[in-house]
């Protein structure tokens, strides 16, 4: 016992050891070094620990000759991350000895000490053996076990039994593996998922490259996995491609435990920046750090799910071979279908003409059909060789050209992405490929947005929506050439990943594209008119005032044809669904169905609504002359409609008009009366209120229904002559569903209270901006903004802003707006939890807008002030 | 430092354990407890004869943890103990003057 350190010496000098590689290793080394040497690390400091409490080395203990110590899960693979659990397990046959009980808390204490999570378990071999089988967790977990020390011929002889036992029950077992994926995959594989990946759990994780690890040490008694290629089936699987995987993704892993300090799997976008700068991701002109990142990161994701979902059918293939031969169907001279999947009819592709694989696809896609894995695999080799010769033979451009056409088979379709011959026969979406959006509002990399949209497309064609959005079939099937749509479809995003305007970049490469496809010249126009002008429809109908005639005669004139205006709007409908939850939200598909109505109008019927304004006020009037007659005086009604502007009749539906009406007329000495109507079945409430005049209305409002946790999506604000003001606003539920009555109540409350300057607004929205639970704050890559705008209304002057979202951000900007001395009129806005982007349309107390270049200047200033507060108080 | 104190439904406990120990949270206190929130005097048919169910069974969870783990730990709560329905649960967040290990002394951080 001479020289021999102390336990909690031990661990300091391991702690020592591990900031070392901390500094060192972790930073030059490729993922898998990094493990292994972090478990060398680990197992130096447990034997070492073991040691110092008197355990020897080879023989074990004196007084337990039957005893091992054994490394665990990915531990024992020797793939120990640095702030991973350290699982290892004491398993013995005969009860314990008392020296060895003194001896694991000796061990145990400085492991806890030294902040390492320890799993460990002591268990007897029966215990073990019976465990396994009960729990899959233990099962999966013993397939890595490692010898660390103790009796060698023990651990051996415990191995023989647990493998003699997996070798029996292997049958059933392969249930449980694929239960276990199903299970994480449902959990796993979903839009949030996708922008903040789980490197472990998620599809594509590391843990798929276990289950295929596992699946080959138990039904091909392969140890190491690359001795799977040794099986013809598997001659052609990329085992150097998916090492090279699992090595990016466990060097991520590890940084990333490095960088939060615990074992966290999940790379949320609030790290994302610093990963990038740790793991040296540039920003380039085409795309951010962080964006960089995760675009490899996205390649080596997909890569690890479609080489287990590949890895997955061959292995039922091998492992079931009983011939189905009822199943077996000859479909040409070329090609016949086994258990749903297109395969060879004889002899191997490599044999063939390349055409065949396309000959394939096409076949399985119109027999919504998959392809066979061998079929896909040797597909690959070839394409990714001969490719280029590949592309030049018209029927291989005609054949791919109908199978992105006709996209209901969605499996062929991401087969042709994951074969290459997307980019082999359209170069230009290299550029797509696994390209990631840094931000929530993307829920998909460009390459397979691209593909959804095209599904999306489908499914509006066949009906899909029609429960909900009958409009969207009636306007496809009102399209001259649904193929154009298709196209667009497909295309619409083809400039990203190249900088600056992707919609302009976009359109000047469809020609091009469309020509290598013999498609005319007419589609090439039209296409790359829809690619340049693809946002125009969302954009202006989330920001701009679509009650404004002017609007709506804009997009009218930039549109021109009606049957444009179809694919336009189908196009944006179906890109923001594809999106992810952010676009797609029910409102934004109101405003743009609103706005594609009212452009479908003009360009149907050619009137502008002009010269009909004087007629459809008057007539608006009588209505509600006619409305009101029964329950109040007419003499005060018709009082009342002299004090309301023409704007106000213009721009109010009736149902507005009667409340508003009827609500002035009852307001007595009341501070406020309001309506609240449900709009549709979405989760928008439309406010319409009646109330005093004040100043600072609208700021008000804005902060009474930020207080109680519900988003402004719209305003309009009118102000009779008589000192009233009729407003209509447009706001998220209260997120209770179950207390939306109770929640009203008390909004109603405040905003009496607010009315009556009862309520310290700044103070409270401070106050819940500083809460604990304050909303975490995303926005700060978002490009903040103040542009003022002159031309496109011609009674106001509008104010465009986006920023990163933060509590009361529009709270602040509404009370900066009062402060400058401007009228609201109306507003619009749209927040999640990454950006605000608004849009206020205002004059100044004259009721003229804001010419003087002084005052512009002042005015963004101030409002820019308001955006550059920080995000987080 | 604050101790998070969760009630929540029974069955959900699992899922919740699992995500903050993700964070790192080293120790959890359970204790199953009965109580009633929002749903007091809510009846239940049971058989053909009405029963009022004012207490039901949930379960409380503790844990320790410094102040700026405080956001994560209540998100992982409130994301994992989610229904959508009534009876979910709430949170609660108490300051924490002390904490010390019993076995060796340390103090707080180096306690909890």
């Amino acid at each position: 016992m001479v020289n021999q350190l102390q336990p909690r010496e031990i661990a300091d000098e391991f702690l020592a050891a591990k900031e070392s590689f901390f500094q060192n290793e972790l930073k030059v080394c490729t993922g898998i070094e990094i493990v292994q040497s972090f478990s060398a690390l680990m197992d130096g400091l447990i034997r070492r620990l073991f040691s110092a409490g008197g355990f020897e080395r080879e023989t074990g203990d004196k007084s337990q000759k039957d005893l091992a110590v054994v490394a665990l899960g990915g531990y024992g693979r020797r793939e120990l991350c640095c702030n991973s659990d350290v699982d290892f397990m004491i398993i013995h046959q005969e009860p314990l000895s008392g020296e060895i009980r003194e001896m694991i808390p000796r061990v145990l204490y400085p492991m806890w000490d030294a902040g390492l999570e320890v799993g460990h378990s002591i268990l007897t071999f029966r215990e073990c053996l019976q465990l396994s089988l009960d729990d899959f967790r233990v099962f999966t977990s013993l397939l890595d076990a490692r010898f660390l020390l103790g009796s060698p011929s023990f651990f051996t002889l415990f191995q023989d039994a647990l493998w003699s036992r997996i070798f029996r029950e292997k049958e059933k077992l392969f249930g449980k593996f694929l239960v276990s994926r199903k299970k994480r995959i449902e959990k796993y594989d979903s839009e949030n998922f996708f922008v903040e990946p789980d490197l472990k759990e998620g599809p594509g994780g590391l843990r798929d490259l276990h289950l295929m690890s596992w699946m080959a040490k138990v039904y091909f008694s392969c140890k190491k996995f690359r001795e799977m290629q040794r099986f013809s089936e598997f001659r052609y699987f990329e085992f150097d491609d998916l090492n090279e995987s699992k090595s990016f993704l466990l060097k991520i892993r590890n940084q990333l435990h490095f960088l939060t300090r615990r074992k966290e799997d999940r790379l949320f976008l609030s790290h994302q920046e610093a990963m990038a700068q740790l793991l040296r991701y540039e920003e380039n002109p085409e795309a951010s750090g962080p964006e960089n990142l995760m675009t490899d990161l996205y390649l080596h994701l997909n890569r690890i799910r479609y080489g287990y979902e590949e890895f997955y059918t061959k292995t039922i293939d091998t492992i079931d071979p009983k011939p189905m031969v009822t199943d077996s169907e000859e479909v040409s001279s070329e090609f016949r279908i086994v258990k749903g999947n297109i395969v060879l009819k004889d002899g191997f592709l490599s044999e063939r003409d390349p055409i065949v694989i396309l000959r394939g696809l096409h076949e399985a896609s119109q027999r919504g059909l998959s392809i066979g894995s061998s079929f896909i695999w040797e597909a690959k080799k070839i394409i990714s060789k001969d490719g280029d010769s590949l592309a030049k033979v018209p029927e291989a451009r005609e054949l791919f050209l109908e199978i992105v056409l006709r996209s209901e088979n969605t499996r062929v379709i991401r087969l042709l992405l994951e074969l290459g011959l997307i980019t082999l026969f359209i170069p230009e979406f290299k550029k797509l490929r696994n390209l990631a959006q840094f931000g929530f509002y993307h829920v998909m990399t460009a390459d397979l947005h691209s593909l959804r949209t095209l599904e999306i497309i489908g499914e509006i064609a066949r009906g899909v929506y029609d429960e909900r959005w009958g409009l969207f079939r009636e306007a496809f099937e009102r399209i001259a050439h649904p193929d154009w749509l298709f196209l667009v479809g497909f295309l619409h995003d083809i400039g990203k990943g190249r900088g600056g305007n992707h919609s302009e970049k976009g359109s000047r490469l469809v020609p091009g594209i469309l020509q290598r496809f013999d498609l005319g010249d007419k589609a090439g126009k039209t296409i790359s008119f829809l690619v340049l002008h693809h946002l125009l429809l969302s954009n202006i109908s989330q920001r701009r005032d679509l009650n404004d005639e002017k609007t709506v005669v804009q997009v009218a004139q930039i549109v021109q044809d009606v049957d444009v205006l179809h694919m336009l709007f189908l196009l944006n409908l179906a890109d923001s669904f594809a999106t992810g939850p952010m676009a797609r939200s029910d409102w934004k598909i109101f405003l743009l169905i609103e706005l594609y109505v009212k452009v479908r109008r003009v360009l149907e019927k050619g009137i502008l609504a002009t010269p009909d304004a004087t007629r459809e006020i008057s007539l608006k009037k009588e209505a509600v002359r006619n409305e009101l007659k029964e329950e109040f005086k007419e003499e005060d009604v018709l009082g009342l409609i002299e004090q309301v502007s023409s704007r106000y009749f213009l721009n109010s539906s009736s149902e507005e008009m009667f409340s508003h009406f009827r609500m002035a007329l009852s307001l007595g000495k009341n501070a406020y009366l309001w309506e609240l109507k449900g709009i549709r079945d979405a989760s928008v409430t439309k406010v319409i209120l009646c109330t005093h005049d004040k100043p600072g209305l609208f700021s008000r409002m804005v902060g009474v229904f930020t207080l109680n946790n519900m988003e402004v999506l719209s305003a309009r604000i009118f102000t009779p002559k008589n000192g009233l003001a009729f407003d209509v606003f447009e706001v998220t539920n209260p997120p209770d569903r179950f207390r939306q009555e109770e929640k009203w109540l008390r909004t109603g409350d405040d905003l009496r209270a607010a009315m009556e300057n009862q309520l310290p607004l700044d103070e409270l929205i401070l106050e819940k901006g500083q809460g604990v639970m304050a909303p975490a704050v995303y926005g700060g890559s978002v490009k903040k903004k103040v542009h003022i705008d002159n031309e496109t209304s011609d009674f106001f002057t509008l104010i465009e802003v986006r920023a990163g979202s933060r509590m009361g951000l529009l709270y602040d900007l509404a009370k900066q707006i009062k402060v400058s001395g401007l009228d609201l009129c109306s507003a619009k806005i749209s927040s999640d939890k990454e950006r605000m982007t608004g849009v206020f349309y205002v004059r100044d107390s004259d009721g003229q807008k804001i010419y003087g270049e002084e005052e512009i200047g002042d005015l963004r200033k101030t409002l820019m002030g308001v955006l550059d507060q920080p995000l987080s108080r | 430092m604050k101790k998070i104190e969760a009630i929540i439904k029974p069955f959900k406990l699992d899922d919740v354990k699992g995500a903050v120990l993700k964070l790192g949270v080293s120790g959890i206190t359970i204790t199953e407890v009965k109580g009633f929130g929002r749903q007091k005097g809510h009846k239940e048919i049971y058989r053909g004869a009405e029963y009022v169910v004012d207490f039901l069974p949930k379960v409380k969870m503790e844990v320790v943890v410094a102040s700026d783990m405080v956001p994560r730990v209540v998100e992982a709560i409130k994301e994992n103990a989610h229904t959508g329905e009534i009876g979910d649960g709430k949170i609660f967040i108490i300051p924490v003057e002390k904490a010390i290990r019993i076995r060796t002394g340390e103090e707080d951080r180096d306690a909890v």
